[in-house]
């Protein structure tokens, strides 16, 4: 992909190649499968994810930050999988454009949009900084594992693409730029 | 109203406030304590994206916002909202739902 940049009409535009799109879409899929499975309670979501996705709200009082997650746990979820719906549902509308090398999808964002990017784009590195061991400044990071290399350079994409939008966003916003 | 009592045993009675009375002002002064919203810093979040919550958010100014998120940057952590629980704790939702590590805290008397 190349980075995303503002529209004359105030939105934000980015062409993906059609493989990169694949990829994107089956992650996004993967973290709503996450979210609906954490929501249904069931058990085979990774402990260190969990706790990054859904942080303590309180450092010094488990029953307290147990209570809050309870209370908070259900919104949290639905926010989350409203934003990677977005998501998908910008690739959905997304035109296909012919080029010598192939055929690439012009993804546009209104605002709307560009925010449940954001907080997708945020979601999926969190849950890939915690395979890597590098979620909290406390991890030793450097988690060995056979896919290591290819998982740091998903989390080092979604960064690009994340970093990218903001600049875009704030250039349209008229905030930082100019 | 005081100016309304017949003998000074009624203003009496009226006016001290009963024992039960004091009990619930010192409940709803303790209720009162303010918190505090702490946004703590992770390797995973772009400064940008940091300083972007914290202006969409909580509607601060450009220098505002970067200098809140420097601070969590630099020292750790960072107080970006004082007032009730209840807000302070809607805060702190509002933060995971950006995916920024967020806890409420008492006001350190």
């Amino acid at each position: 992909m190349r980075a995303f940049d503002p529209t004359p009409a105030g939105d934000l535009s980015a062409e993906f190649e059609t493989q990169e799109v694949a990829l994107f879409i089956d992650l996004v899929q993967q973290i709503i499968g996450l979210l609906v499975r954490v929501k249904d309670g069931e058990a085979d979501v990774e402990p260190s994810v969990l706790a990054r996705l859904f942080p303590d709200a309180y450092t010094d009082d488990p029953d307290a930050a147990d209570e809050f997650r309870r209370f908070t746990l259900d919104d949290l979820i639905d926010r989350k999988v409203e934003n990677a719906r977005g998501v998908l549902a910008s690739f959905h509308v997304a035109q296909s454009r012919r080029t010598p090398d192939g055929e690439v999808r012009l993804v546009q964002l209104d605002r709307e949009h560009a925010m449940y990017w954001l907080g997708t784009l945020t979601d999926l590195r969190l849950v890939l900084a915690t395979s890597l061991g590098i979620a909290t400044v406390s991890d030793e990071g450097a988690v060995e594992s056979p896919d290591a290399e290819y998982v740091e350079s998903l989390y080092d994409w979604f960064g690009f693409a994340q970093g990218s939008l903001l600049e875009a966003l704030e250039e349209v916003e008229g905030i930082g730029g100019s | 109203m005081a100016g309304d009592c017949i003998d000074a045993l009624e203003c009496q009675a009226w006016t001290v406030p009963q024992l039960d009375d004091r009990l619930d002002l010192a409940e709803s002064l303790t209720l009162g304590t303010p918190w505090n919203t702490v946004v703590w810093d992770d390797p995973v979040n772009l400064m940008t994206y940091v300083s972007w919550v914290f202006r969409s958010y909580f509607g601060f100014s450009s220098a505002r916002a970067d200098e809140l998120m420097l601070q969590v940057h630099n020292a750790g952590s960072a107080v970006v909202a004082t007032g009730s629980r209840e807000e302070m704790e809607r805060h702190v939702v509002a933060m995971h739902g950006f995916g920024l590590l967020s806890t409420l805290a008492k006001v350190p008397e």
